[in-house]
């Protein structure tokens, strides 16, 4: 018998994937588990594994071509049920085919042939009439545009429904959408004449001449990646706050241990025990840890606290998730990431390593750069951006000093923390690491 | 309840009021003997005698003539045309006399006549057998035209008709008189001629058909559904009057209108229906109406039909190139 095994949804609502790799040919066969082809979707690259045993019969699609969910992957000869299965699956199509006969005659006409309905399918009952039908209200609300405007606004790459109308009963008029590219479009200012003739000449793809470009197509994960910041941009409202810490203490507490924790396995970072400053200050601030549901109207406060390390790889941005942080020693933050870490760069991270995170630290300094405005992982509340940690002159005690300081930037959603709890907020991350042993206190 | 197709539906809605109202006489080619080419009114004679369902002769115009004639007289005739191809010789009697007898006696005398008749293709018949002619009788004046697509609406609809003072056509889609069934309510209910039937609630673009294309365009939208576009359908049921009201609202909600009809495409439903759409939500629309109809020849003979009527692919091609316009 023969099975034919589709592409599964192998996680939140994907819809398709991309072939990398297949590890099996035509005619061979394989053991249940046994790795088939590698599909890269919106998330991971992974490998799927063969549901049976038996021999492969025919594999769809080439390395490069996407496959939907739900569409078939591989046929799978199955070893050893072929003989009964078939026979009934021979059995089914003359069944059917009698019942059909059956019908036909029955519809002869004098003149021509009627369609007879089978007594299996039957149209589900109406009540209009019979009993008082309650009449269901359409939600209107599109935006009110003569075809013209319309026309006029998809040329120039415009969302029609972003367009505020002052016409007749609030129709977006041709002058509304020439006003709407000459003002606030994009967020790079500049007068109004450049700013309307950028926005004409963009949808066209302005490049000086086809030989000097190079076009790739985009990839899933770039795809999300994009997806994810507008959607982020569009909905949050963005508020950052710069602060540095002057973390002198944590950097000898740091020197002093890290040799004796590196023979045992453990790389000590910076980062570890930032995660860990951050998780218990999150306990404190709820307002960070929580997200917002606007089509209910309920927020959202999580009791648990994950935070996702936003990391650099080859194929782009992938935020792999620390659980618990707040229930983890900062040796055990620091094998965590590790862990990510090694997954991340071979590729192997999978969807549940980066699900469920409720706040987000990006770590650029590591690579450079003092401070950045971070975007939100939306919808989490918040996302600590970590600079490049520096000595400079600080003043202590009434002096010029040398100190060692650590930028920091935080991001938050302002519809959902406010000024003063994201200060606070701040102050509490600041605080555990310019006195880290209050991390094993707290 | 009790299962039905369409057949089953009309001939018990007339068999409903044939029981109900003495003054409601049943009469056509084949109609009492033989119970209709289709089995409409199979029973019927046996059951309520030669004097209110009988065999008339093979002349049209004379069974609408005689028809006006007796509601003028205080009867309540429902005659049937053997086939809507057939109505021709009729017409005279239809637009001359039946449509604008009570604006010619000021209110006076009234014909509630109602005129059943098969229409449209897909059943590979003969020539002047498919044809699908609803535009001309909603064109004139006086004249009701509806159409059901399914049994419920059609038992519904035809005792709304028998109980209406006005001439109606009653237009019977007949390659779906036995392809659908449907549990159908007993005993007595109407439907109000004149109002269209929503049948799915969709966003993206609205689908208005009748009769037998409702059907094909239900096929259709389980395509588009898979392709990620949500379809409203509007099933229109009344030719004339038109239901303005609930095709401007669909239309504002979706931003997006296509017609199905099976008749030419020429001066059709489908191109009043769009003009509808641009008096009633010209702000609205995000794409120019569309019409999936039928060519602006006589229907085809059976091998050729295929090429005429309308199916779920063509539909589907429409609404597809109409969301992404």
């Amino acid at each position: 018998m023969r099975y034919i095994f589709k592409f599964p949804d192998i996680g939140e609502g994907l819809e398709e994937g991309i072939i990398v790799e297949w590890h099996v040919e035509k005619g061979q066969a394989v053991k249940m588990g046994d790795p088939l082809v590698t599909m890269e979707t919106d998330k991971v690259v992974t490998a799927i594994p063969s549901p049976r045993d038996g021999i492969i019969a025919a594999k769809f699609g080439k390395p490069g071509e996407t496959i939907h969910v739900g569409a078939a992957l591989v046929e799978i000869d199955l070893e050893g049920v072929e003989g009964e299965d078939a026979i009934a699956e021979a059995a089914l199509p003359q069944a059917e085919k009698k019942k059909t006969e059956l019908v036909e005659e029955e519809g002869a006409g004098v003149v021509g042939t009627l369609e007879v309905a089978g007594n299996s399918i039957v149209l589900s009952a109406s009540i209009e009439g019979v009993h008082q039908v309650a009449v269901t209200q359409g939600k209107a609300g599109r935006t009110l545009a003569t075809p013209v405007a319309r026309a006029m606004a998809k040329d120039m790459g415009i969302d029609i429904n972003q367009v505020k109308g002052t016409g007749p009963g609030g129709r977006v008029t041709k002058d509304d959408i020439k006003g709407f590219t000459s003002s606030g479009r994009g967020l790079s200012g500049g007068n109004s004449q450049s700013n309307q003739g950028s926005a004409s000449s963009s949808s066209a793809g302005t490049f000086a001449s086809v030989n000097q470009v190079e076009v790739e197509p985009l990839s899933q994960i770039r795809k999300t990646i994009a997806k994810n910041m507008i959607q982020s941009k569009h909905n949050a409202a963005h508020m950052t706050v710069f602060e540095e810490a002057e973390i002198s203490d944590l950097v000898s507490l740091r020197n002093r241990h890290k040799e004796r924790y590196s023979s045992e396995g453990v790389k000590l970072t910076y980062l570890a025990f930032i995660i860990k400053a951050t998780a218990l200050s999150l306990k404190k601030f709820r307002a960070l840890n929580s997200e917002m549901d606007v089509e209910k109207g309920n927020m959202i406060y999580k009791r648990y606290y994950n935070i996702g390390i936003a990391t650099d790889t080859e194929k782009g941005l992938v935020v792999p998730v620390i659980r618990n942080a707040d229930k983890l020693s900062v040796k055990e933050i620091a094998l965590e990431i590790q862990k990510l870490s090694d997954k991340a760069r071979d590729g192997k991270l999978t969807l549940d390593d980066m699900k469920d995170g409720t706040f987000t630290i990006t770590s650029y300094g590591s690579i450079g750069g003092l401070f950045a405005v971070p975007v939100i992982n939306y919808p989490q509340a918040g996302i600590l951006g970590i600079g490049r940690i520096h000595q400079k002159p600080i003043v202590k005690d009434n002096q010029i000093a040398i100190g060692t300081v650590l930028p920091l930037s935080l991001s938050v959603d302002h519809r959902i923390a406010d000024g003063g709890e994201t200060a606070r907020f701040i102050n509490s991350v600041i605080g555990y690491l310019s006195d880290p042993i209050t991390l094993i206190i707290d | 309840m009790k299962i039905m197709n369409m057949v089953n539906a009309i001939n018990d809605a007339l068999d409903l009021k044939l029981a109900e109202d003495k003054t409601v006489i049943v009469y056509g080619q084949d109609v009492g003997v033989e119970g209709g080419v289709f089995r409409v009114t199979e029973g019927l004679q046996k059951k309520y005698g030669v004097q209110r369902v009988f065999d008339s002769p093979l002349a049209e115009s004379g069974i609408v003539g005689t028809a006006i004639g007796m509601a003028v007289a205080g009867l309540r005739p429902v005659v049937e045309m053997q086939f809507c191809g057939f109505i021709y010789p009729a017409f005279n009697q239809i637009i001359s006399h039946a449509s604008r007898m009570r604006n010619r006696s000021r209110g006076k005398y009234e014909t509630p006549i109602v005129i059943r008749m098969p229409y449209g293709g897909g059943i590979n018949a003969l020539e002047h057998h498919s044809e699908s002619m609803e535009t001309i009788f909603g064109h004139i004046p006086g004249l009701k035209v509806v159409v059901p697509s399914t049994p419920h609406d059609a038992k519904g609809m035809l005792i709304a008709a028998i109980e209406s003072n006005d001439t109606i056509l009653f237009m019977e889609p007949k390659r779906i008189y036995r392809a659908i069934k449907q549990e159908v309510a007993e005993g007595k209910f109407t439907i109000p001629l004149g109002k269209a039937n929503v049948i799915a609630q969709g966003t993206d673009v609205t689908v208005v058909a009748y009769g037998a294309m409702v059907r094909e365009v239900q096929k259709a939208a389980v395509m588009a559904k898979e392709a990620g576009i949500s379809v409203e359908i509007i099933d229109l049921r009344s030719i004339y009057p038109i239901d303005r009201e609930t095709i401007a609202k669909s239309v504002k909600k979706t931003g997006r209108i296509i017609t199905v009809t099976e008749g030419p495409k020429t001066y059709g439903v489908g191109s009043e229906i769009s003009q509808i759409a641009l008096e009633e939500a010209f702000l609205h629309l995000e794409a120019p109406p569309a019409r999936v109809s039928g060519f602006d020849v006589i229907v085809p003979l059976p091998k050729g039909e295929h090429h005429y009527m309308q199916d779920p692919y063509k539909i589907f091609y429409e609404i597809e190139r109409t969301v992404k316009y």
